[in-house]
């Protein structure tokens, strides 16, 4: 997919651990890990909003995109 | 705890299905071979099923075995469907509901009831043919039919084909639903 998840680099940016951040955010480290492994088929808003909370951070820094080379 | 949650009712019924299915897999071929074994006694005692050609003198046992396999050829159909069905019963049993599997369980029933159509009308006539084979030459009959039975299992078998396309929609649903976040 060419869109890149980089709740990874917040994370580190913001020294924080992933089991805290699903804490934060309400969903699952399971969840979490599918969401920054890239498996993830979508996102919720609710969800990308608690996101941006508590990285405090915007949705751009999270989501990138990167055209896929043919 | 009385309170029965959904998943458990179909836990259980699935597992009652399941059982008479096992049941209907094992008495159906053996209920067929006893039959034929004893075709003349129960024709005498009154008891006659309809078959593609009268019958009114006593068969002898090749012709009867002949016939019992011709029998066997939409029997195996029949008891493959159920078999499938089994499957899905025990699949919905252990909880397993929009699955790939549950997919090609549907799929295949539907398959085999629309081939059983086909079988069954074959049979039909390959029956004719098996019990009047020993009759005198100009006395051997050969039918072909095609009744109200087969078309409820063309219509079955139909409309448990479009069910099977329409679960691979649900099992793709539930796989986006649980990836995402």
């Amino acid at each position: 997919m060419s869109i890149v998840i980089n709740v990874d680099v917040m994370l580190a940016k913001r020294k924080m651990k992933s089991n805290e951040l699903a804490k934060r955010v309400g969903i699952s480290e399971q969840n979490l890990s599918i969401l920054k492994t890239g498996k993830a088929k979508a996102i919720r808003l609710s969800t990308l909003d608690a996101i941006c909370t508590a990285l405090n951070c915007q949705p751009g820094d999270l989501l990138e995109y990167h055209p896929e080379e043919e | 705890m009385k309170n029965k949650t959904n998943q458990d009712r179909i836990s259980h019924f699935s597992a009652q299905l399941k059982r008479l299915l096992t049941t209907f897999i094992i008495l159906i071929p053996t209920l067929t071979l006893a039959y034929w074994l004893f075709f003349n006694s129960l024709q005498a005692a009154g008891f006659v099923i309809e078959l593609p050609v009268e019958i009114t003198t006593e068969i002898d046992l090749i012709t009867r075995l002949l016939a019992f396999l011709v029998c066997l050829l939409p029997i195996t159909v029949a008891i493959y469907a159920a078999v499938q069905l089994r499957r899905l019963f025990s699949l919905y049993q252990q909880g397993i509901i929009f699955s790939y599997d549950n997919v090609i369980c549907f799929k295949r029933m539907g398959l085999a009831l629309l081939a059983w159509v086909i079988v069954s009308t074959i049979s039909d006539t390959l029956l004719s043919l098996a019990l009047t084979i020993q009759n005198p030459v100009g006395e051997r009959l050969l039918t072909i039919g095609f009744g109200s039975s087969e078309m409820t299992t063309l219509i079955t078998g139909s409309v448990i084909l479009v069910i099977s396309w329409v679960m691979k929609e649900a099992v793709e649903m539930k796989h986006e639903q649980e990836f995402t976040v």
